[in-house]
């Protein structure tokens, strides 16, 4: 093949103060599968996203033009209520009849060269996430266009799996001169499967180089850096444990993983972290340990007791969430409202019928805003106006204020630019040495690094502790296994 | 910087008059359309509504039973229910309330002429709220649907079991007791300051009361409200039995002070323009007042449009559906609107 | 009284009340399987009773003609509320339902003594208790289980369909994006459609023997509509069989009330929502849906 490469320059995106991607620049050469390496949050599908047409660059150009691109994103895009069959004919243009035994035949040819056996007329919902994502790969060769992108295909495959897929892959570049973009966290997995690998790390490109040019050596340190083994700043030792644990998890199964079981002990002043590849349960977890989902089995116990019901911040029980804004906090209420919530509901009846004291709440929100140095109006502004760090900061501050003795926090970090994320680890640090636990569910292994002394792996709905020492290879030993 | 909230502000008034305008801009082409003298009619609603002694107890008379059931709309709505057939229950409260109050003499009638309306009121919508939190049927489509069903209930009842011999061409349930009846002067009766402490109360509770924070927290995002460790479903069931209430006691009212009596005649549509006086109000308990008023304006001013222009007797009800198409047509801009203010004025 | 003229005046008052539920149901199973809910429907279809009344002065087909085209334009301006940023579908339903219904009894004030040509009718000879009677079956109401089979096939069997479906998924909006399409004009389309099917109803209710307008007419027809499409799940086939039984039930109380004079009809009329309200409140919960 001799065509002129898809050249990508200069892409940028943010989103809000984060930068996604700091200006990369590729060249996909067609007929070649090219390996796209990086650790979450690298900036990976969000480059994916921009060829695409899914997304707006904020700078540069791509290259290609959405319509000669084609995405299979992370999580799947099949219809649910649409059979295997239909997801592959609405796929392609055209309003009028379709002509079945033509899709048909193509489909079915697709799929017996990814080694899946499905029935055309199941509802794309009720296939098994493997199968799904298999039937994806395949609509995505039939549709034929010249740039193939596959974010993490390889996540919920087998290894035989896997392999079928890729081989299918390669002799479509050689057949038809397609450009595949294979996204993937595993040195291993794409090391065998492309012939170009490119790294992010941190939204920037590390190492663009043919397979046999790069070393593992090589791409683990453009992936994780040099700083990576050593932590940047470690955690406080743990304290020596006394009294009952601050929250236990008992034999806990989360909703869709009925088989695994969690049990945990954390005690004051210790700071744990979950990690693991998101999917694996997280969502769940901290759903039902923030109260708002009952395990489908098993216990969760806070000081040795069922947690009571009611708002678990009145017991001392900080949480952040994921998503905070969306979660925990009203857009169309003021900063002082949201920031007082805690302390403005529950109670039954006779407290409902209190009067609010508006003027003190009001008061404490600004002296919040100025202690947090909030770049914001004032108390009475609402909160949807603020910037996206500006409002995690300030639901940071809202849970870990008061006499919080346990802190949960699913990704605090994801979004944050450096200086937010040094503040967030020295609000940890205080809460830990003002006798609270932690515990975070988080992806970035850099600040799992400097906030947690205890790490615990979640695999499949099962949660299994990393040693202290050398955690970070045995998670990637683990999660590469 | 108060830059902020004063972009709301002028979002709102921007909003509001331009809804007025397209509104009126409406009425003027309907009326021009339909043959009505398009400009002298504004006159005849001015004086018909706010023109004289008479013209303004019709305002408030009307007004009187919309400040009951627009609350009935304005409160769930705080809450993020969209219950809209405060009709139904405006109707089968009238009936209960008609039907407990005919056979009992003595002080206790009055109580209970208030009581059976507000009770059947708020079992009434009760259910909707049972059917959104339970089974997730979503409020408006079940509130609309008993709408119907109360009001064919009201006349199946009124012309069969209930029917007072003594009215013909439209039935009726007999009269209540002499003792159930309030007194009124010239249509205004003790509604009207019942319906403004309502308002007030409800004012008080919502912006001013813990509770009223729970209830503004769901409404602005349930997710954050279970967070805070609310009962959102038992508060849904909670504001629809309580709009159900509000409703029932514009209905008792009605029967107890107006029509002595009930019957399908009395759905004339206060429940649907208490979703106008809601929708006006934008969740201010206290501009419900203002509301209500200006609806009971167009009431009124329609009135006197039938009796002086010949307009059609749906002449208050098209002005007030063009209003309300207006006011969620220009609705749509809030936002981006003050968002743009904002910014223009920074860069001033 | 014969049990004979019972159902003769079942068949006639199923072919009355029948179709306009049918052919807006019809018309909104579109609509909600391309994922909008249009409760405005409530007053889009007396409104086009009106237009049905004032244009079938001119000649039936031109009613109709005025019906569905001010059909499909109040539903597309329904749509075109929706798709703004920060609209709300039920509350921009309300507005339509409050306002259109307002409309229609302004509007058609006075149109009750005006003489309408009635629709073409296919004359239905029945022999009953010894005499024959007439009944109409409509035009409409064949076109409108065309309609029904034709969007049973096409939601399958053609790429509209497939789009339309994928429409009303989650996730649809990106699926479509992804092959060029947009999900807001496809929804435009589909409630458009949906308000077309609407103005049939209006214009059976208006122009069927003996036509006119009177206030109230079409009352219940939009709101019973979507709920039976809802119940229905927006498949056509199903969504006719339903409005044809809740037809029926209303049909029935009519024909009790002529045949035997018993009460009741109000009951009858309504005992359709009473119905729908029992089937979604001991259904199983169906997450996303309004």
């Amino acid at each position: 093949m001799t065509a002129a490469p898809i050249s990508v320059r200069e892409l940028a995106k943010a989103y809000g103060a984060t930068a996604a991607l700091r200006g990369v620049s590729f060249d996909f050469a067609p007929g070649r599968i090219h390996g796209l390496l990086g650790e979450n949050g690298a900036g990976k599908s969000t480059l994916l996203r921009i060829l695409a047409g899914a997304e707006r660059a904020d700078k540069g150009t791509a290259g290609v033009a959405p319509a000669d691109v084609i995405l299979a994103p992370q999580h799947g895009s099949l219809l649910a209520e649409l059979t295997v069959l239909e997801n592959f004919a609405v796929a392609r243009p055209g309003l009028g009849r379709v002509a079945w035994r033509t899709v048909a035949a193509q489909a079915a040819a697709r799929l017996a060269e990814l080694g899946v056996k499905v029935d055309l007329d199941a509802p794309a919902g009720r296939l098994d996430p493997a199968v799904a994502r298999l039937v994806e790969y395949a609509r995505a060769l039939w549709l034929d266009r010249p740039l193939v992108l596959l974010d993490e295909p390889a996540a919920l495959l087998n290894q035989p799996q896997a392999q079928q897929l890729f081989a299918a892959l390669r002799r479509q570049a050689a057949a038809r001169g397609t450009a595949f973009v294979v996204s993937s966290h595993r040195i291993d997995e794409l090391r065998a499967a492309a012939a170009e690998l490119h790294v992010l790390r941190a939204g920037a490109v590390t190492l663009s180089r043919p397979r046999d040019e790069a070393s593992n050596a090589d791409l683990a340190a453009a992936m994780f850096g040099t700083a990576a083994t050593p932590p940047a700043r470690p955690a406080a030792p743990a304290p020596a444990r006394a009294g009952p644990p601050v929250l236990a998890v008992r034999g806990l199964a989360l909703a869709g993983q009925p088989q695994a079981r969690i049990d945990l002990e954390l005690f004051a002043g210790e700071a744990a972290a979950i990690v693991g590849m998101a999917g694996n349960g997280q969502r769940e977890l901290m759903d039902v340990l923030c109260g708002l989902a009952p395990p489908a089995a098993g216990a969760v116990e806070l000081y040795g007791a069922p947690p009571p019901p009611g708002d678990l911040k009145h017991h001392g029980v900080g949480r952040l969430p994921s998503d905070p804004a969306a979660a925990a906090a009203a857009a169309s209420m003021t900063v002082a409202e949201n920031a007082a919530m805690h302390e403005h509901v529950g109670g039954g009846w006779r407290r409902g019928l209190q009067r609010l004291a508006w003027r003190d709440c009001e008061a404490r929100a600004a002296a919040l805003i100025a202690a947090e140095r909030l770049a914001i109006g004032g108390a009475r502004d609402e909160f949807g106006w603020l910037s996206g760090g500006n409002q995690r900061k300030l639901l940071l501050a809202r849970e870990c204020g008061g006499d919080t003795r346990l802190l949960l926090a699913r990704n605090p970090e994801a979004g944050l630019d450096l200086q937010a994320v040094a503040a967030l680890r020295d609000r940890l640090a205080a809460a830990r040495a003002a006798g609270a636990a932690v515990l975070l569910i988080a992806e970035d292994l850099d600040f799992v690094a400097q906030a947690a002394d205890r790490v615990l792996l979640l695999e499949r709905g099962g949660l299994a502790e990393l040693p202290a020492a050398n955690w970070r290879e045995e998670f990637h030993r683990r999660v590469n296994a | 910087m108060p830059g902020q909230r004063r972009a709301r502000r002028l979002e709102t008034a921007a909003i509001a008059a331009a809804a007025s305008l397209l509104a009126l801009l409406g009425w003027l082409l309907v009326a021009a359309v339909t043959g009505l003298p398009a400009f002298a009619s504004l006159g005849v609603l001015l004086r018909g509504s706010f023109g004289s002694g008479f013209a303004l107890r019709q305002t408030f008379e009307a007004a009187t039973p919309l400040l009951l059931t627009g609350l009935a709309v304005a409160l769930p709505a705080r809450a993020g229910l969209l219950v809209i057939g405060a009709e139904g229950a405006f109707v089968i409260s009238a009936l209960a309330a008609a039907v407990a109050a005919a056979w009992l003499d003595g002080w206790a009638a009055l109580p209970l002429l208030l009581g059976a309306g507000v009770l059947a009121g708020a079992a009434w919508l009760g259910i909707c709220g049972w059917l959104k939190s339970a089974r997730g049927v979503h409020e408006a489509v079940s509130s609309l649907l008993l709408a119907y069903v109360a009001v064919a209930l009201v006349s199946h009842l009124v012309e069969g079991v209930l029917r007072d011999p003594a009215s013909f061409d439209r039935p009726t349930t007999a009269p209540i007791s002499v003792d159930a009846q309030l007194g009124s002067w010239e249509g205004l009766h003790a509604g009207l300051p019942l319906g403004l402490l309502a308002c007030l109360l409800a004012y008080a509770a919502v912006s001013h009361s813990r509770w009223g924070f729970g209830l503004r927290l769901a409404g602005a995002n349930p997710a954050a409200a279970r967070f805070a460790g609310i009962d959102v479903g038992r508060l849904t069931i909670a504001m629809c039995v309580l709009s159900g209430a509000l409703a029932g006691l514009a209905g008792a009212l009605q029967v107890g002070a107006v029509a002595h009596s009930a019957g399908p005649a009395l759905a004339l549509g206060y429940g649907y323009a208490g979703i106008l006086v809601a929708m006006i109000a934008r969740g201010d308990m206290r501009a419900v007042i203002a509301a209500a008023v200006l609806v009971g304006a167009l009431e009124a001013g329609g009135g006197a449009l039938q009796r002086e222009l010949g307009a059609p007797a749906a002449s208050a009800k098209m002005m007030e559906g063009l209003l309300f198409i207006a006011i969620v047509v220009c609705g749509c801009a809030r936002g981006p609107l003050a968002r743009w203010l904002l910014a223009r004025e920074a860069r001033r | 009284m014969s049990f004979e003229l019972l159902a003769l005046a079942l068949l006639g008052g199923l072919l009355r009340i029948g179709p306009p539920l049918i052919c807006a149901a019809v018309g909104d199973c579109l609509t909600q399987r391309a994922g909008r809910f249009n409760l405005g429907l409530e007053g889009v279809v007396p409104c086009t009773a009106v237009l049905a009344a004032l244009g079938g002065q001119h000649g039936a087909g031109i009613g109709v003609l005025a019906a569905v085209a001010g059909g499909a334009a109040l539903a597309g301006l329904h749509a075109l509320c929706c798709s703004l940023p920060r609209s709300n579908e039920i509350a921009v339903g309300i507005a339509f339902l409050v306002g259109g219904t307002a409309l229609a009894r302004f509007v058609g004030d006075g149109q009750l003594a005006v003489a309408h040509p009635s629709l073409p009718q296919i004359d239905l000879v029945v022999e009953a208790a010894g005499r024959s009677h007439v009944l109409g079956l409509s035009w409409l109401l064949l076109a409108a289980l065309a309609a029904a089979v034709l969007i049973h096939w096409g939601l399958r069997a053609t790429g509209a369909g497939l789009l339309l479906r994928a429409a009303g998924q989650p996730g649809g909006a990106a699926a479509l994006a992804a092959s060029g399409r947009s999900q807001t004009l496809l929804q435009l389309a589909a409630t458009s459609a949906g308000g077309a099917f609407a103005g049939l109803a209006g214009a059976h209710l208006a122009l069927f023997h003996p036509g006119g307008w009177s206030d109230g007419l079409g009352a219940g027809v939009g709101i019973g509509a979507v709920t039976i499409v809802f119940i229905a799940r927006a498949r056509p086939l199903v969504a006719v069989l339903l409005a044809a039984g809740f037809a029926a039930i209303v049909a029935f109380g009519l024909a009790l009330q002529v045949a035997l004079g018993t009460g009741g009809y109000h009951l009858f009329s309504v005992l359709p929502f009473i119905l729908a309200l029992l089937v979604m409140g001991t259904a199983r919960r169906r997450p996303g849906r309004a």
